[in-house]
């Protein structure tokens, strides 16, 4: 592993760390229980810049740290599932779509996020109660995955004349 | 031939917009559809961890505290509709919800593994899996 990229995958996963822990002490507005998840940009950004090796790297460190900062047992259970479909499907269709088309890329991993975190919580509470939610997480997923989307876009358009 | 074509199509910003604002648009039209087709509840069934602890009728007015494994939820009902009072949970979107009335709401406390939720006749229509 190289040294630079050592360092910019700290600095992305302590960014997400950030955003992580400072987004979960805000009030859910509108809907209880959805949130923008704009620390998936970081992951959505590390894809871009380090590689989706790395990129894994900043999930697991925001996933574990961030919810031994500011969760629960059940929320990290949450964080674990809608993360790792949300990552799997983010490095699948990462390098198809490229770096101009990430707010595809990301509003497809929220979706994949979303229907993650529909599992967990089907095995937590093990009632259908929880499938009422669907069109409503749809909704929320594409609109806050390609706003999270967006910005990590011009995120790394920062980033790559920042290098320049 | 036909496979770069579609990868073309796969590929392009206005095929993924579209098909974003299509399932965002039908999901919004089966919520409004819900919305203005919904029956008015008259059971509230209190589940933890998949198992149906009580079923309370939404006539009357009461209030319940339910002691689970994991912490304390408390269960009112005013007016024909239930709402979660009070939970000792970090979270607090159960009681953030607010207080449901019709049929197929429900009202979910993830840390306590408790859901609300409101019936039509009897408890039989709610699918445990």
């Amino acid at each position: 592993m190289k040294i630079k990229d050592l360092t910019v995958t700290a600095c992305l996963a302590a960014a997400a760390l950030v955003v992580f822990v400072i987004e979960a002490q805000i009030p859910p507005l509108g809907i209880p229980g959805v949130k923008l998840g704009l620390s998936n940009a970081l992951v959505l950004m590390a894809m871009a810049v380090v590689g989706r090796k790395h990129a894994a790297m900043v999930l697991f460190v925001k996933i574990i740290l961030g919810n031994i900062f500011a969760g629960t047992p059940a929320s990290f259970l949450f964080s674990l599932f809608g993360g790792a479909a949300a990552y799997a499907v983010m490095a699948l269709t990462f390098k198809f779509f490229g770096r101009n088309k990430m707010w595809v890329t990301s509003a497809l991993g929220a979706l994949a996020n979303n229907a993650g975190q529909l599992v967990a919580a089907l095995l937590i509470m093990r009632t259908s109660a929880v499938l009422v939610y669907i069109p409503l997480l749809v909704i929320a997923g594409l609109a806050a995955g390609i706003f999270t989307g967006l910005a990590a876009q011009f995120s790394v358009r920062a980033y790559d004349k920042l290098r320049r | 031939m036909d496979n770069t074509k579609a990868a073309a199509v796969l590929k392009s910003g206005v095929f993924w917009a579209v098909l974003f604002a299509v399932a965002a648009a039908l999901c919004a039209g089966y919520l409004i559809y819900k919305k203005t087709h919904q029956q008015t509840g008259r059971f509230a069934v209190i589940n933890v961890k998949g198992e149906t602890l009580t079923t309370l009728p939404l006539g009357e007015d009461t209030e319940y505290t339910f002691f689970t494994e994991r912490g304390v939820n408390t269960v009112m009902i005013k007016d024909g509709k239930v709402s979660v009072s009070y939970s000792d949970c970090k979270n607090q979107i159960c009681v953030d919800t607010g207080s449901i009335s019709h049929v197929g709401e429900s009202i979910i406390c993830a840390p306590h593994r408790l859901t609300v939720t409101v019936t039509g006749e009897t408890d039989t229509d709610v699918v445990v899996v």
